[in-house]
């Protein structure tokens, strides 16, 4: 095991790496910088766009922007936030935990409504039902996340307020301090109830959102799995022996998850992306729209440290993925080699 | 044998608990990346409660703050936040003219000095008094390049602070600067002992400034939450805390305020004011944004004077405010709308007439493409629709915008649509940025110069008899439209959706939010 991870994080690194030329080469190769971007139009002339610029220094050669960011990374200092003057670190470490809070959510939406839809669809192949979970799961993959979550506001938020349009807390939970900086657990660690109640209604919209198509995927891959299963002379055999069948039904999904896992692991990757478009629909304090604020304002450090991170994250949850998988499926072996 | 019982709702819940683990993962990476302990002692400042949440007015914005620190930004979203902590010397009113805030009074003992009387009974937050000390500070702190502040640019006239006494300072400019006191009016003044002992870095995370609401906490992205400061010089404000809510997205904006997450939205397009029904309403404001095609001078088929007048009396404004902005509009026939220093009033215009557009349209064989951005595609597609109903073969190039911004700076652009914010309500600024020859070195735009208007535009900006300036202004701007670089669009007005709730609150056409009177039922 300890060699798989050496060499996990030996790839890591390189991702890294390559990750870090690329964007770095991509943002400079985008027109204009934040300078340009902070004075536009406005009387501010180009000698002092230029000595604003040296101040910055922004007026370096790319290579060595370069290289003094990476020595920069090394130590774990990432830069400063061209637009806002504070460290990159700091404001990406505060926006983490809305972003990965948001994201477990539409997981956990994804696993309430996706695993029952595949288990009634498997069960009763071709029945309304399995019909039904069809429609619905082409429904889920289908919508763009944009125009799902504007209707879910409009129905659910203005027509009958039953949920907050944005933001991540009411302001009827008073101040809430961060421990962990993950809402839903800092809550109840202060006994705040009344702010855990503001903080699940606030992201019960944005999850269904973000969830929907990867509640879609989980259910049509669960069922295929199942429907594969079924048919295994093992579970005929379990049925011939008597057993119930819930119990038969337990079986057949330790047997189909797998395959689900795999898929969902790639899938929270996308929910990362996702997380972007959903974060600015529903005013969601997170790293995806910090990135879209940051691209728009070509403020460069908090987007290449944004990145990073993401790199990072998206790298440890395929890892996670491979591990749970074989915690799943004894059959497989955890190699050195790619994440499959 | 008994089949060994596989608990696969078990797994099930504990690839949850797997997935919590990545959380506590993310959370780690929380920590080490950021300083958590900051985020803390700012939220931890936030003890509201309910029973304050009756009379906290919401406003919901479109972008979040930059910073808590007045001096370090250049950006109106932010600065309509800090303005209210912070104060300047001089506000402008709802005419755009100036009015005292910090300074009682002001008057000119030369050309070059003004002489600023401060008001006595002002404390910051802190309990520090407000004296000339702090103007000079503020003022310095802009101006000195180790602080790299962005705002330098706007002060740039002045050349020395002197404090005379307490409540008195002198600002002298380099040149007789009339655009001194719409300067002062966007830069605030901050605590000189507060800021010198805490550092910058403290300053921006505890800010301390002598407005109406102190500062509580920034939750970034999420809210900046400010309380009523009970010991304000002009009387405490009616709402007891003032909450800025950044939310990009427009439609989602307009749903927190119907609803009732936030009781004023800013910047609603004027399109959709018709969606703000029942508890909500429209409310506009002249505002300070002048929209223009610019023709460039130098290349077919504009370089020819006809062809300009004719682009001219092709657009019908008026349809455009009818089609486009429902009304909320003014249209405008010069680079200057009424409100401006250097307005002229009953200036000779272009009258719409499509035949004469179309009489010199005939002869014209290019077409041409409009450059804009996306934000004012919709804008530009009337007026090439109006120049096409001409003759003329005009077409929309959207461009991203920067890159639009390089296109019309480098002056490789045929015709663009554009605005100009003119918050200062000076025509200086356009006529300096635009029509003034030395400023085509760093942006080209039409490539339009003339000896003549230069000068005119160099002696208005250096007089401070505005009569004198108002004149050279007409002057200026009638050779401007004779030649015709530009044709002038119009003046939309700001719209905001205000909740039922709100109750004696006008918008500011700059765009601050003065909510000192304003109170919630």
């Amino acid at each position: 095991m300890l060699p798989v991870i050496v060499r996990r994080l030996g790839q890591t690194v390189l991702v890294l790496i390559g990750v870090s030329i690329i964007v770095f080469s991509l943002i400079h190769i985008t027109p204009g910088d934040a300078v340009d971007v902070m004075f536009a139009g406005e009387n501010v002339s180009v000698e002092q766009r230029e000595a604003y610029r040296q101040q910055l220094g922004l007026d370096q050669p790319i290579v060595q922007q370069y290289f003094s960011y990476v020595a920069g990374a090394l130590q774990g200092d990432l830069g400063t936030s061209i637009r806002r003057g504070t460290p990159v670190t700091e404001i990406i470490g505060s926006t983490i935990p809305a972003t990965v809070e948001l994201t477990l959510a539409a997981l956990v939406v994804a696993i309430i409504i996706g695993v029952p839809v595949a288990i009634i669809s498997a069960l009763r192949q071709g029945s309304i039902w399995d019909r039904g979970g069809s429609v619905v799961a082409l429904f889920g993959i289908s919508m763009p996340s944009f125009w799902l979550g504007i209707m879910l506001i409009l129905l659910l938020s203005i027509t009958v307020s039953w949920f907050p349009a944005s933001g991540r807390l009411g302001l009827e939970a008073g101040g809430l301090r961060q421990i962990t900086g993950f809402l839903l657990i800092d809550a109840p660690l202060q006994g705040n109830w009344t702010a855990l109640w503001s903080g699940l209604k606030h992201i019960a919209l944005p999850a269904l959102t973000l969830g929907a198509a990867i509640t879609a995927t989980l259910s049509r891959v669960l069922r295929s799995g199942l429907l594969e299963v079924k048919r295994q002379d093992y579970i005929d055999a379990l049925r011939a022996r008597g057993l119930h069948r819930p119990r038969v039904i337990r079986h057949m999904i330790r047997n189909a998850l797998p395959a689900a896992v795999i898929v969902m692991g790639v899938r929270i990757g996308s929910l990362l992306g996702g997380a972007i478009v959903v974060e600015v629909v529903f005013g969601w304090p997170g790293l995806g729209r910090l990135v879209v604020d940051a691209i728009q304002n070509r403020d460069f450090p908090i987007v290449q440290g944004a990145v990073l991170v993401m790199a990072l994250l998206f790298v440890a949850v395929n890892f996670l993925t491979d591990i749970i998988q074989a915690w799943l499926d004894p059959r497989i072996k955890l190699s050195g080699g790619a994440s499959r | 044998m008994k089949p060994t019982r596989t608990p696969t709702i078990a797994g099930l819940a504990i690839v949850s608990a797997l997935a919590l683990g990545l959380a506590a993962c993310g959370g780690g990476d929380g920590e080490t990346f950021g300083d958590a302990e900051q985020t803390g002692d700012v939220e931890e400042a936030g003890e509201g409660g309910t029973e304050a949440e009756a009379g906290q007015l919401v406003i919901a914005q479109s972008a979040d703050v930059l910073t808590m620190d007045p001096h370090m930004h250049r950006n109106r979203t932010t600065q309509n936040v800090v303005h209210q902590v912070f104060e300047s010397l001089v506000n402008m009113d709802t005419e755009l003219n100036p009015v005292p805030e910090l300074a009682t009074e002001w008057d000119q003992e030369d050309d070059l000095t003004w002489r600023f009387t401060l008001r006595e009974d002002v404390t910051f937050h802190n309990g520090d008094a407000f004296t000339a000390d702090d103007v000079k500070f503020s003022i310095d702190r802009i101006l000195d390049p180790e602080q790299a502040s962005p705002r330098a640019s706007m002060l740039e006239m002045i050349e020395d602070v002197e404090v005379v006494d307490d409540h008195t300072v002198l600002i002298t400019t380099e040149n007789p600067a009339p655009t001194l006191l719409s300067g002062l009016a966007v830069n605030e003044i901050v605590p000189a002992d507060y800021v010198q002992e805490v550092g910058d870095e403290e300053f921006a995370e505890a800010p301390v400034g002598t407005g109406p609401f102190t500062f509580d906490q920034w939750v970034p992205n999420e809210s900046v939450m400010l309380d009523a400061y009970a010991d304000y010089w002009d009387g405490p404000p009616s709402v007891d805390g003032l909450v800025f809510r950044p939310i990009p997205e427009v439609s989602s904006r307009m749903a927190a305020l119907q609803s009732g997450e936030a009781h004023i939205a800013a910047e609603i397009p004027t399109d959709l004011t018709g969606e703000l029904t029942g508890d909500t309403e429209p409310v506009g404001v002249s505002g300070t944004r002048i929209y223009f095609l610019a023709l460039n001078v130098t290349e077919a088929p504009f370089d020819d004077h006809e062809a300009r007048v004719a682009a001219n009396q092709a657009v019908d404004k008026n349809a455009l405010v009818d089609a486009l902005y429902e009304g909320n509009a003014r249209p405008l026939n010069q680079p200057a709308f009424p409100e401006m220093v250097g307005y002229t009033d009953g200036i000779e215009e272009y009258e719409f007439d499509v035949d004469a557009a179309s009489a010199v349209f005939e002869g014209v064989d290019e077409s041409i493409e409009i450059d804009v951005i996306e934000a004012d595609r919709t804008l530009a597609e009337a007026v090439a629709g109006q120049l096409q109903a001409a003759g003329l073969e005009a077409t929309v190039n959207v461009l991203e915008e920067q890159a639009f911004t390089d296109a019309i700076e480098s002056g490789s652009s045929t015709a663009y649509l554009s605005s100009w914010g003119v918050a200062e309500g000076d025509a200086d600024v356009i006529m300096a940025r635009h029509f003034w020859s030395p400023s085509r070195e760093g942006a080209v735009y039409t490539g339009y110069t003339n000896d003549e208007l230069d000068e005119l535009i160099v002696a208005a900006r250096s007089t401070l008899d505005q009569g004198e300036r108002e004149d050279l202004y007409a002057q200026a701007t009638e050779i401007v439209m004779d030649e015709a670089p530009w044709v002038p669009l119009l003046n939309p007005e700001e719209i905001y959706g205000v909740s039922a709730q709100v109750q004696g609150w006008e918008p500011s056409p700059i765009g601050r939010f003065n909510v000192a009177d304003v109170t919630l039922n």
